[in-house]
């Protein structure tokens, strides 16, 4: 019956897809929903679904984790034969994605059709696969319904790494870090693995880029909830409680980590630690994989993941006796409590050790006592008090099931790493909400309650969890509401000066506000001066040029870190710019971070002095629209 | 045995995480007396009736009956929190860090519910000694209107709304600037001053 829902479902969708495409021609598909989903969901589970049928193994394990290397290997290869046959990647890449969409349908229908003559459960697959996606889709609906507004993008992370793909598909460029591809990354943090998948879902087929970063974000819950799935049945061996463990965890809002929020390369890391962690009895070589695997995708969230796998396999795997596991518990507890009192009496690695990153960014990156210590609080909300109590029950009881060793080691190292305080700490509690429901669900179903209490935990626990979802959610959005109640990183008046550029591309290097620049670098592919890592020095020396038009001020500009030696630019003069000279609002300048959403200031008039210079350095005023003008 | 208490005391956390929860939803959902807007070189107090209280670090002043210095009439260095959420905690404070050379203020203002604001202003300044020297920050509304001082609080009416400013130690005094628009906190001098105080907003029109 499963195999029956899984193919029916599928046919549909390919038979709407068939029939958009006469319709409308393959451009239709660029801003279809029905498509963008398709393509996000082969792209994602294409890798589960090669361990299976391909490699023999396991949905979700560390082969299906491994195999998700099928995308920075297509890209090599491709880029081996556009040097052999001089095609560019660009005609050759749009191919890769319909092939791996096609590898995806092929591999489905193996797993279907011929499982079933050996004998293997692919009935079971699908209804496990099923089970699992019924609380990510649940999660997926209040999200979509509730919190998101329709084509909002509200990560400004998706448009700094769309600049990747972007430079493989437009410019020919095959990287392995991405700071050698596109210069908007000050620091190298990850290897372009997780770009080759996002290229799949975002550029290669030159898809809506603003529908797509909001489909993505809408059907991750649905993918994430795969892996978790199988983690809580390995766990509970219960389907309900797992299908509550897998809610739970996908209503844990982590401001700084975004779990399941967005697909990010932290996220995706702790997605592929997630499978990893499903696997039995990880070998050391299947240790040393995992490692590379993790590291390569985030070189701190994966090397801290990594780390988490190694200290289970050296640590926790080890412990037997009741009293060993009380002294464990015990000495994670302290641990805990000793770094957070010292981070209460002012301590913090970003203060002491990082002074030079915090200098380059303008300000700490941290909120601190008794900020840091309530933003921590609502990660989990009231929830806290129920993973407390779980600790100290099992640490008395000496509780040694591996649900509640691993939980209660992560959260505590979590834990440890937030209260160091390194710059971004909020980001080392990436996958703490998972942790705590692994811990509270088999904490609850040890206690044994009749089936009228079980009933009133289903609905007492979502309901809490789903209040604090909301709220640090929406807390989230602030930041993305503009002026006019829209909430997306991208503003109408963005999207006129997009459409521009596409059509009119400048030359040189843009120069313009840190955030128009982003905007433009994501969404045109244009050439900007490091976009919203744009360096201080350089935005000080350009509110100074535009302030006060000379020679001087000119080479200074010129001069500047993030120019990267170029000697000429072209200048988009934006609303962000232009309110920022009227109000002498200098925030921007002062802090990496501090950037200004809005774009609605109308250019009444630009500074004469201004025009008077860019003409005699033969920039031409261009009207683009009443919030941006390019002189170049 | 064991069991029993745990499943008790698991309900009653629930109980109490679901009353949390409603109330903290309904704390967030609720129409706020105000909205603080921190993107300007001042932290302004928005009021639904139009009007809004200033608090601009230009106005503070380290004086005595003889000198008046304003640490913060020049700033070197402007830090807002209001627009860098996006990827560092979100605290629901807002902060506003300004700095003077070496000189330096931070103002943190938390909406405690929506009536009420709680403030909390830090200065380190570098100025000698002399008598009587008094730290003066300075707290200004958009209109004139009639202040009423009562021991540690000051208050006003006017277009529909009610403002209260309390301050929560007896180091802190209240006093009226005299223009009819502002009122001054003061404390004696010292390296570093810190003022605490909460803002109540009450409005009819909200």
């Amino acid at each position: 019956m499963f195999d029956s829902i899984a193919i029916i479902t599928n046919i549909g969708v390919i038979g709407y897809l068939i029939f958009t495409l006469f319709k409308g021609g393959p451009t239709a598909f660029s801003s279809d929903y029905i498509f963008i989903g398709y393509l996000v969901i082969t792209i994602l589970t294409l890798p589960m679904l090669i361990s299976k049928v391909i490699l023999k193994s396991r949905v979700v394990g560390l082969l299906s984790a491994l195999s998700y290397l099928i995308y920075p290997l297509q890209i090599v290869i491709i880029s081996l034969f556009t040097k052999i046959s001089g095609m560019s990647m660009g005609e050759i890449l749009p191919f890769v994605t319909i092939f791996n969409m096609l590898l995806w349908n092929i591999l489905f229908a193996f797993l279907i059709l011929f499982d079933e003559k050996r004998g293997d459960y692919s009935e079971v697959i699908i209804k496990n696969i099923l089970c699992a996606i019924i609380p990510g889709i649940i999660v997926t609906v209040i999200t979509a319904i509730f919190i998101r507004q329709k084509d909002s993008i509200v990560a400004l992370d998706y448009l700094q790494h769309s600049t990747v793909p972007n430079k493989m598909f437009f410019n020919n460029i095959t990287c392995l870090l991405p700071g050698q591809c596109s210069n908007l990354f000050l620091q190298h943090g990850y290897t372009t693995f997780y770009h080759t998948i996002l290229g799949n879902i975002t550029t290669f087929l030159q898809n809506d880029p603003i529908r797509t970063f909001y489909v993505i974000d809408i059907l991750y819950p649905v993918i994430a909830s795969i892996p978790l799935y199988y983690l809580f049945k390995k766990y509970t061996r219960s389907t309900l409680w797992s299908q509550l463990g897998v809610l739970l965890s996908l209503l844990v809002f982590v401001m700084g980590g975004y779990d399941f929020i967005f697909f990010i390369p932290q996220t995706f890391a702790l997605l592929l630690f997630l499978m990893i962690l499903k696997d039995r009895n990880l070998s050391i070589s299947g240790l040393i994989f995992s490692s590379i695997l993790l590291i390569s995708i985030h070189f701190v969230i994966g090397t801290m993941l990594a780390g988490f796998l190694w200290f289970k396999f050296l640590i926790i795997e080890n412990l037997n006796k009741k009293k060993e596991i009380r002294i464990f518990y015990l000495i994670l507890g302290l641990t805990v409590v000793f770094f957070a009192l010292a981070n209460i009496a002012g301590f913090s690695v970003e203060k002491f050790i990082q002074s030079d990153a915090t200098k380059v960014i303008g300000s700490l990156t941290n909120p601190y006592y008794p900020n840091n210590i309530k933003a921590f609080g609502e990660v989990l909300g009231p929830i806290w008090i129920i993973v407390i109590l779980a600790y100290i029950t099992n640490s008395i009881e000496g509780e040694s099931s591996k649900s509640s060793l691993i939980s209660i080691s992560f959260i505590a190292l979590c834990s440890i790493a937030y209260f160091l305080a390194p710059t971004y700490a909020n980001k080392f509690t990436t996958g703490i909400g998972v942790y705590a429901v692994m811990l509270i669900i088999p904490f609850i179903l040890k206690l044994r309650f009749n089936n009228i209490f079980k009933l009133l935990l289903l609905i007492i626990l979502p309901s809490v969890f789903i209040i604090n979802f909301y709220i640090q959610y929406k807390n989230y959005l602030s930041f993305y509401t503009q002026s006019n109640g829209t909430v997306s990183a991208i503003t109408k008046e963005d999207k006129e000066l997009v459409s521009y550029l596409k059509t009119e591309k400048p030359n040189k290097i843009v120069l313009s506000d840190p955030y128009t620049q982003l905007v433009v670098a994501s969404l045109a592919n244009i050439d900007t001066a490091q976009a919203q890592y744009m360096q201080l020095e350089t935005r000080e020396d350009l509110y100074k040029f535009l302030k006060n038009p000379i020679t001087r001020t000119h080479e200074a500009l010129l001069n500047s870190k993030s120019l990267l030696q170029n000697n000429d630019f072209d200048l988009i003069y934006s609303s962000r710019l232009h309110r920022s000279l009227k109000y002498d609002s200098t925030a921007w300048i002062n802090n990496i971070y501090s950037l200004d959403i809005n774009s609605d200031e109308k250019i009444d008039e630009i500074d004469n002095k201004l025009k008077g210079y860019l003409s005699t350095i033969s920039k031409k005023d261009i009207f683009i629209s009443d919030h941006y003008r390019l002189f170049k | 045995m064991k069991n029993f208490y745990l499943r008790i005391l698991l309900f009653i956390i629930l109980i109490f995480g679901v009353i949390f929860s409603i109330s903290k939803y309904k704390a967030f959902t609720e129409t706020k007396n105000f909205q603080i807007i921190n993107e300007r070189q001042s932290v302004i107090i928005q009021l639904p009736n139009t009007k809004y209280i200033e608090i601009t670090s230009r106005n503070d002043s380290v004086a005595n009956s003889q000198i008046s210095e304003r640490p913060f009439l020049t700033n070197t260095d402007v830090k807002k929190n209001s627009n860098l959420e996006s990827t560092l905690a979100s605290s629901g404070t807002s902060i506003e860090h300004i700095e003077n050379e070496k000189m330096n203020r931070n103002i943190q203002l938390t909406p405690l519910n929506s009536e009420v604001i709680q403030v909390e202003m830090t200065t380190n300044t570098s100025y000698r000694y002399v008598d009587n020297l008094a730290y003066k920050m300075q707290i200004d509304y958009s209109e004139k209107t009639d202040f009423h001082f009562d021991k540690n609080k000051v208050f006003f009416e006017n277009n529909g709304c009610y403002v209260e400013v309390t301050v929560n130690s007896d180091d802190t005094k209240i006093r009226d600037f005299g223009n009819e628009q502002s009122i001054v906190l003061v404390q004696k001098y010292s390296l570093q001053n810190i003022f605490r105080f909460n803002i109540g907003i009450k409005c009819n029109s909200k």
